[in-house]
């Protein structure tokens, strides 16, 4: 019997524990993308290897991620081969999260000579050897240094033969050093406020209270799951792809307390680096249900198991080695998406419309004026779709949740001027509730010393965010590499469209103009507040003609509603229109 | 020679405190009356000329009858004559100032119509801001709406780069059209914000000139000056709340200096900032948005002086109120200091949910964890309590207001922590019954548990939540806190400090006197400083040297032309400089001592050497090889510390109306009032506790656990196994059993001395 006032401390003080291991890591890391993205996660588990806690951090990749390596790792290391000291490791993209850049570290804890729990984080490091991070690979041996799952620290001692290779094949062998041992240390930070809530609370073994945490959590989703209507709900997405155009389909089936999610039907895998893992999969997936149906309940072991998630093996979203992964963001993004379309059927007011989906990420390589080396990575993000009740948010990361670097630093870090970061207008999908929009970004090479190296992870540029429940799409993604006109020089303005997902060389002068998709709208676009449709012109989020266009709102010279000619526009408008949606 | 008087002046949302000192003597008074909201100078007014005219009667009652045993050594004995009327009034020096009138702007928008003018393409750099979304899983989330909208956002043709290269100069025609445009808009202040002013401020400068010739009574803020940093977003929503909060502050401080004139008071008006330290009207009207967190600031400060005074330079503060509660990191004697805050959070404690400040404030963490926080099961059917509140109205259910929902006042009641009968001295009777009825139907039934069970689980969720954070704040910090003493404060401060002390492991908790003046102590013991930053990055062994030192003495030579002005003497004058670096790639940076004086290349060496001793201390090892980047050099440039010692409890005649009870006993059985029964769980179940009235207890006076303290603002509740005692400065010391060893300083050795164990047993120190 469980004592309800020690499980309350229990549980309170886990939570606290895995947020201190993230901050750990988090100060001490040294790969930009934690830096500006806070992409690590970090983990409780009992000495069973089930996930009990976990701190809600920057990436939601991670999610099931970590609840499925534990498995892996024991069955490698089964518990009695394990010693105090020991730290496990690997970035095995089918037994952790995906691509070879995510590490994984698992240190078990022991009280004396007991194991009793284990702290695990995943961390993405700055360099993992390979081609520099696109999507480019046609093969997994092109993405870097593969460490199947090993020992990093042996009984306390640091693994040399395996950070001897691990040195020798990536680029800053200094930062990914420091970010295993800053992992390593985090997972020591966990273990020891665990210790010392065990002394405190006097227990023995934290099976018991793990327990009761996962059975709790379990009852609450299968509560939640309970309130959907029972049936099967499907629906399909389309995206760009590196080369062709990419079908997630998805079905979602609720019956009672339980939900399968089955994604039979999707496209085969790439022969480029856009394949998605199953764990990935499952992740965004699971995300994608929590935001909608149970955003108060924790990820465990109990969360995780009334929700059942597949994919044939072989498709993109449940790729099989060596298919090429390092790029599996721009697939696994559109998961909540696809959930969101699918459960929307049964409760509309909790999804939102299709969004920008994934981030578009730009990698930069080369040199300056003065010849020194530059790497940048950066991320940003399009327009979310309409939301019931309130218009998408413009240029907001959905579903991960990075941030977006600031201008003043990408051009302190690289030679690269930002030309223009505006709010593109028009590119949020029409609707009652407007999509967000998305933001322009023009940059060029300034103060680079020759053409340098752009690898982009850009997807709608051809399928975009669509509209939900009468809502209009918003609008696709533009990418393109255009020479600023030269004085007697007629061809210079004649610009490129290089495929959004591919590297190429880009010369100084040139400018990579980007413009990032808006987000979907939600309801019929003639229902939206007249005066909401005019606010929106002022601040030229929305034209006067698109006004005019899409929502029938008609302003006068002063700006303000005509309403007479709205309501006449409006009119003409609805009649054609019916049964349209 | 006569006295010399200072006032502290805190503007709160129900009362204006005022606490006036003599700095010769450390005699002080204090004083509350009603905060005036429509013009809240009246009540500083009224304030100021209660306590003086408290002074004014008691600085002549006892001139004649002067001389305490030990203190007031001979200030002004040889005076014996009647002072003149309006004596204090003359003797008043300064007026210290902090008020929660910009914060309240910020919240309720109450600012001026404000535009913004930026470089060209960058209109929606303060919209599309970081791109981030606050809460992971929440997707009706709303972001904070930027102060200037968008039809209210201009751009100049016009840039610089990133090492401060001019690349397209400033079209001066095009900033005149620009200014009939904003002439047009109606608006009332303008903030302009250029990529790269931090590094060349040339364009915003050209640009303000040309502005301020064109639009005269329109306020204007430029970026460099309100935040000279790196990352425009952040820059540019600090100038726009400057700015946009500049006129009402202004006429705010005015109002304030025309009540102290009509008082007749020739004393100086001070502000205090939000980073601790003071500034002269002129740089508050200059500057608003340093004076956000001026009220907290101040709780912080009166920590860091009692600590100074008790010896313990590094504790913990925590102030826990009706709503919310913060605790400060003090270190050395001073609260560390944070380069950003938030306002205006859409979810009320959640980081990034508000208008980023870059302004240096004391690093504060703040949580929806007070008297007033609601607890509720949540859908794991656990104990969840806050950030909500029942607040003042309805409050907790055993107000009898009509509030219904269990909180954690109510559950401290059931505890017996709390005396129905003596809730703020008395003024207000706690209900028991509602308190029971709630907990039983909020918590109680739901979980299946005793009503008690339920009350001890709510107090434990809400110590548990509080220790969480503070432990969070303390290792993004890298700090240890079980090494640093908990000082409490605030109404519900003394009632949980003893259970977040068991939690964070700490082993001393210190329980000031009278902290209802807390704060406007806080006033009194601050410097007049002024902080100053430069972006630049840079890689440590690549420093352009001669350019640092250039940005120091700029830096320098105006804080201290700053301090000259108000008065400051040269020699008063200190510099603190450091500069926040980090090993090139790394996401965080640590705040690095810079060495003073004329700074020349082989002071790379002298860095370089304290970086790697800061880091160490915070991460035990330097990864090698990685270089290391310089990112901002900051400088603070202070006057003296004021040397305020308030000779309080002790003095003959009381510290003034704030004053209640019989004289001080000498041992502590004489202090206790009476006994009831009071929970703890290492005694599983209720125990009879003695009850002591904190105004009888002596310095010296010696007791253990377990037992309640009680005074008129708050309770302190001490665990059984710990031994109180009262330091030689009021405060109330508790070491807990199981971290007596871990406490240091000059505490007593109060093992040694044999204490009777047992509830309630009691003895003195003194001899």
């Amino acid at each position: 019997m469980i004592d309800p006032l020690t499980l309350e401390v229990f549980w309170s003080r886990l939570i606290s524990v895995v947020n201190e291991q993230a901050a750990s890591l988090i100060r001490s890391a040294f790969s930009p993308s934690v830096a500006e993205a806070g992409d690590i996660s970090a983990c409780a588990f009992d000495p069973r290897g089930y996930l009990i806690a976990q701190a809600v951090t920057g990436t939601p990749g991670h999610i099931n991620s970590m609840a499925r390596c534990i498995r892996h790792f024991l069955d490698v290391y089964p518990p009695g081969e394990l010693a105090p000291g020991d730290v496990l490791i690997t970035n095995d993209p089918w037994k952790t999260s995906g691509h070879f850049h995510d590490v994984t570290v698992v240190t078990p804890i022991f009280r004396g000579r007991e194991l009793v729990a284990f702290f695990g984080n995943i961390c993405h490091l700055a360099d993992i050897g390979g081609r520099p991070f696109s999507a480019d690979a046609r093969e997994l041996f092109e993405e870097g240094l593969f460490i199947p799952i090993t020992k990093l620290f042996i009984a306390g001692a640091p693994n040399e033969e395996l950070l001897k290779i691990l040195r020798a094949n990536v680029r800053e062998p200094e930062a990914v050093t420091g970010d295993l041992y800053a992992m390593t240390a985090a997972n020591d930070v966990g273990g020891e406020r665990l210790l010392e809530a065990m002394a405190e609370l006097g227990l023995d073994s934290i099976v018991p209270l793990a327990d009761e945490v996962i059975a709790r959590s379990e009852r609450a989703m299968r509560e939640a799951i309970a309130r959907v209507p029972d049936g099967v709900y499907r629906n399909s997405l389309t995206l760009d792809g590196y080369d062709q155009p990419v079908t997630l389909a998805v079905a979602v089936t609720v019956r009672g307390d339980a939900m399968d999610v089955d994604y039979a039907g999707s496209s085969p895998a790439s022969s480029y680096g856009i394949n998605v893992v199953l764990n990935y999969t499952e992740a965004y997936t699971t995300f994608g249900i929590k935001c909608a149906l149970a955003p108060d309940v924790p990820n465990n072991e109990g969360s995780f198991r009334p929700v059942t998630i597949t994919a044939p093996p072989g498709c993109i979203l449940n790729c099989l080695p060596p298919s090429p992964v390092a790029a599996r963001h721009i697939v696994g993004q559109w998961l909540p998406n696809a959930v969101h379309g699918a459960l929307g059927q049964a409760v509309p007011d909790r999804v939102l419309a299709e969004g920008a989906s994934s981030l578009w990420i730009t990698q930069l390589n080369g040199h300056w004026a003065d010849s020194r080396r530059f790497s940048l990575l950066f991320f940003n993000s399009g327009g979310m779709g309409a939301r019931p009740g309130k218009d998408g948010l413009s240029s907001t990361a959905f579903p991960s949740g990075v941030y977006g670097t600031p201008a003043e630093v990408v051009e302190a870090r690289s030679p690269l001027m930002i030309v223009k970061r505006e709010l593109r207008i028009d590119s949020g999908g029409p609707g009652t509730y407007r999509g967000g929009l998305g933001h322009w970004l023009v940059l060029q090479g300034v103060r680079a010393g020759a053409p340098y190296r752009l690898s982009p992870f850009f997807d709608r540029t051809e399928n975009p965010a669509r509209g939900y429940a009468g809502g209009l799409p918003g609008a696709t993604g533009v990418y393109r590499l255009e020479r600023p006109a030269a004085p007697g020089d007629p061809t210079a303005t004649a610009d490129a469209r290089p495929n959004p997902k591919a590297t190429v060389w880009v010369e100084p002068e040139t400018l990579i103009v980007m413009g990032l998709p808006g987000g979907g709208g939600l309801g019929d676009p003639l229902a939206r507040d007249p005066a909401a449709v005019r606010d929106d012109v002022r601040d030229e989020y929305v034209s006067a003609e698109r006004a005019a266009e899409e929502y029938g709102v008609v302003l006068d010279t002063g700006g303000e509603v005509d309403y007479p000619a709205t309501e006449r526009r409006q009119g003409a408008r609805r009649r054609p229109a019916q049964g349209g949606t | 020679m006569g006295e010399r008087l200072r006032a502290g002046v805190d503007v709160g949302g129900t009362f204006t405190d005022v606490l006036v000192v003599d700095d010769r003597s450390g005699a002080f008074w204090v004083g509350k009356t009603l905060t005036t909201p429509d013009d809240p100078s009246v009540g500083v007014r009224a304030g100021l000329a209660e306590v003086l005219a408290l002074a004014e009667s008691q600085l002549a009652g006892r001139r004649p009858a002067e001389g305490g045993p030990d203190e007031r050594g001979g200030s002004d004995g040889g005076t014996p004559q009647r002072a003149p009327a309006g004596n204090a009034l003359a003797a008043l020096e300064t007026v210290i100032h902090g008020t929660t009138l910009v914060t309240n702007a910020l919240l309720e928008r109450k600012g001026d119509r404000t535009a913004l003018v930026t470089t060209r393409g960058f209109r929606d750099a303060v919209e599309i801001a970081r791109e981030h979304r606050y809460d992971m899983y929440d997707i009706f989330l709303d972001l904070p709406r930027p102060i200037a909208p968008r039809h209210l956002r201009f751009e100049v043709d016009e840039r610089m780069l990133a090492d401060g290269t001019v690349h397209r100069a400033v079209d001066g025609a095009a900033v005149r059209a620009l200014a009939g445009r904003l002439r047009e808009a109606g608006v009332a202040a303008v903030a302009v914000c250029f990529l790269h002013s931090y590094r060349n401020p040339a364009h915003e400068r050209q640009v303000g000139a040309i502005l301020t010739g064109e639009l005269p009574g329109v306020r204007l803020s430029l970026s460099c000056d309100v935040s000279g940093e790196i990352r425009e977003y952040e820059r540019t929503s600090t100038t726009l709340a400057n700015v946009y909060v500049q006129r009402i502050t202004e006429q705010y401080l005015d109002r304030i200096q025309e009540e102290l004139a009509g008082l007749g008071s020739p004393a100086a008006l001070l502000v205090m900032l939000s980073s601790g330290g003071l500034a002269t009207v002129e740089t508050a009207r200059r500057f608003p948005v340093r004076l956000i967190e001026s009220g907290p600031a101040a709780g912080a400060l009166a920590a860091a002086h009692a600590g100074r005074r008790c010896g313990r330079p590094d504790l913990l503060s925590f102030d826990m109120g009706g709503t919310t509660a913060k605790a400060c990191i003090i270190e050395g004697g001073q609260p560390l200091v944070a380069d950003e805050l938030e306002v205006d959070r859409v979810y009320r404690f959640k980081r990034g949910s508000g208008l980023p400040i870059r302004a240096p404030a004391i690093d504060l963490i703040e949580i929806g964890a007070g008297g007033g926080s609601i607890a509720r099961v949540d859908a794991l059917g656990l104990v969840k309590v806050g950030p909500d509140s029942a607040g003042a109205r309805p409050g907790p259910a055993c107000y009898g207001q009509g509030g219904d929902a269990p909180t954690v006042t109510d559950a401290d009641l059931l505890l017996g922590y709390l005396d129905a009968g003596f809730f703020l001295g008395g003024r207000m009777r706690l209900d028991a019954g509602a308190a029971e009825r709630a907990v039983a139907e909020g918590i109680a039934r739901p979980l299946n548990l005793g009503v008690v069970e339920a009350a001890w689980a709510i107090h434990q969720v809400v110590n548990e939540h509080m220790a969480g954070a503070a432990r969070m704040h303390a290792v993004e910090r890298g700090k240890d806190l079980r090494a640093l003493p908990l000082f409490a404060f605030g109404g519900a401060g003394p009632v949980h400090v003893y259970r977040v002390a068991t939690i964070l492991g700490v082993g001393e908790i210190l329980c000031p006197f009278a902290a209802g003046v807390g704060s406007t102590v806080g006033f009194l013991a601050a410097p007049l400083a002024f902080d100053f930053v430069r972006s630049d990055y840079t890689l440590l062994d690549r420093a352009d040297w001669a350019a640092v030192d250039a940005r120091y003495a700029e830096m320098e030579d105006e804080g201290r032309r700053l301090l000259l002005t108000a008065g400051v003497a040269p020699e008063d004058v200190t510099v603190r400089r450091t500069a926040d670096m980090r090993l090139f790639g790394q996401a965080h940076q640590i705040a690095v001592p810079i060495p003073q004086g004329r700074l020349r290349p082989e002071h790379g060496a002298v860095v370089l050497a304290s970086f790697e001793m800061v880091y160490r201390s915070l991460y035990k090892r330097t990864p090698p090889g990685v270089p290391i980047e310089a990112i901002s050099w900051r400088a603070v440039v202070s006057g003296p510390s004021p040397a305020l010692d308030l000779r309080d409890a002790d003095s003959p005649e009381g510290p003034g109306p704030g004053w209640p009870g019989p004289p001080a006993v000498a041992g502590a059985s004489g202090a206790i009032k009476g006994e009831r029964p009071v929970y703890a769980p290492e005694t599983g179940g209720f125990t009879p506790t003695p009850v002591y009235d904190r105004y009888r207890l002596r310095p010296g006076a010696l007791f253990t656990g377990p037992a309640v303290v009680e005074e008129r603002e708050s309770t302190v509740v001490v665990g059984p196994g710990a031994t109180a005692h009262i330091d030689a400065f009021r405060n109330l010391v508790i070491i807990r059993p199981a971290g007596a060893a871990r406490a240091r300083g000059p505490a007593p050795e109060v093992e040694d001395r044999g204490a009777p164990a047992g509830s309630g047993a009691a003895s003195s120190l003194e001899p």
